[in-house]
């Protein structure tokens, strides 16, 4: 019965970092093929892509954003496949909740800093903010039992 | 023979279960493999498919009006009888006109006397200070430094774009410029200005502009050139036609 919970909990776990990982590559490579992405009437995305922010050296923070996506999907299958050996999530819960921090730190600087939002920036905060959510779930599930 | 048999059977039952397990083995090994694979493909898969909408060119406004004559009020440099115009609708605070800037200046003093530059008004509501920032540079143009105070807009850009006391720092611009400072704190809040601006955007949304910096050649939109070169090449085309 664990099992089973554990199991579909991980798939949800692989099914988000995907979208995140989707979410982050898009914006690595309009970073890469785009210079100058145009200021549209509509979204504030273009101030936020272009903010000295956007990069950490010569790497777009979408970079990174992928790397950290890519990574929870390789844990969850190793997870999945392998029985749920502690290992993994022993490398799982904290880099969850390292991206959870960049997160945060990011959205403030969105908030605070440019005073303006990015759709796609946005969406990869709040499926980090889901991932710690059900990390910590079961976390707290196991520790009851 | 009975008993034979029967060992028989518990040997022939033994290698089946064996076998079963074995198979299952196989199968849920199978099934891993069939993950990861699946997962990798989808992984190829979405990222070509992400490579195909980052480079497919940008929905363009299906409105396509005719660019609208150049006013009085409209600032603009270079040789009004040039065979190439070339026409910006441009926002300060946008990064990529600012990108663009320094190609502009570059273009402009490379085709000194074969290029007319058009400079229209696009503050877009996203951006905080584009509006004032766009009523700074008019109202040093009523003081004929409208260029002056649009090339110091863009190189400090990063400076004022996020700053609640922008007005402020456009007022220092203007000292800097050495205009008459009371003349341009009425410019900058007269509704004269904003109304100007504000008539020229709309112009712009009507003939299909929704991004800046959105360049027009001769009266036709042009897609944004990747670099200095491509743009050079669109200019010199345009005056190698005639």
């Amino acid at each position: 019965m664990k099992l089973i919970k554990s199991k579909k909990l991980f798939f949800i776990l692989l099914i988000l970092s995907f979208l995140g990982f989707l979410d982050s590559a898009y914006l690595t490579i309009l970073h890469y093929k785009n210079a100058f992405p145009p200021c549209s009437v509509t979204s504030g995305c273009e101030e936020v892509l272009t903010s000295p922010y956007s990069v950490l050296g010569p790497m777009p923070i979408a970079l990174f954003g992928s790397i950290f996506y890519l990574t929870v999907i390789v844990l969850c299958l190793f997870l999945i496949t392998t029985n749920y050996k502690k290992i993994y999530l022993n490398i799982l819960y904290p880099l969850v909740f390292v991206g959870f921090i960049v997160s945060v730190v990011l959205f403030l600087i969105q908030a605070f800093i440019l005073h303006s939002f990015c759709q796609y920036c946005v969406l990869s905060e709040v499926i980090s903010t889901a991932l710690l959510a059900l990390v910590v779930l079961r976390f707290w599930g196991r520790e009851k039992n | 023979m009975e008993k034979l048999t029967k060992k028989e059977k518990k040997e022939l039952k033994k290698l089946e279960w064996e076998e079963e397990l074995k198979k299952e083995k196989r199968n849920k090994r199978l099934k891993q493999i069939g993950l990861w694979v699946g997962v990798a493909v989808i992984l190829i898969g979405a990222v070509y498919g992400l490579f195909l909408i980052a480079n497919s060119p940008k929905s363009t406004s299906t409105s396509s009006g005719k660019l609208p004559q150049v006013v009085s009020e409209d600032p603009v440099t270079g040789n009004p009888n040039a065979k190439a115009t070339l026409v910006e609708y441009s926002d300060f605070q946008c990064p990529a006109c600012a990108a663009y800037h320094p190609l502009i200046k570059q273009l402009l003093s490379e085709y000194n006397g074969k290029i007319y530059f058009v400079y229209r008004y696009f503050p877009l509501a996203t951006h905080q200070n584009a509006m004032i920032s766009s009523l700074a540079a008019y109202a040093a143009g009523l003081q004929n430094k409208f260029w002056e105070m649009h090339d110091m807009l863009f190189q400090t850009q990063n400076s004022w774009a996020s700053s609640s006391k922008a007005r402020e720092t456009f007022i220092d611009y203007a000292k800097k410029l050495d205009l008459d400072i009371d003349k341009f704190k009425t410019d900058l809040d007269s509704d004269k200005g904003k109304s100007f601006i504000n008539d020229t955007y709309g112009k712009g949304l009507a003939i299909g502009v929704n991004s800046t910096p959105t360049f027009f050649l001769n009266g036709v939109k042009i897609q944004n050139p990747r670099t200095y070169d491509d743009f050079k090449k669109l200019i010199q085309d345009e005056i190698n036609k005639k």
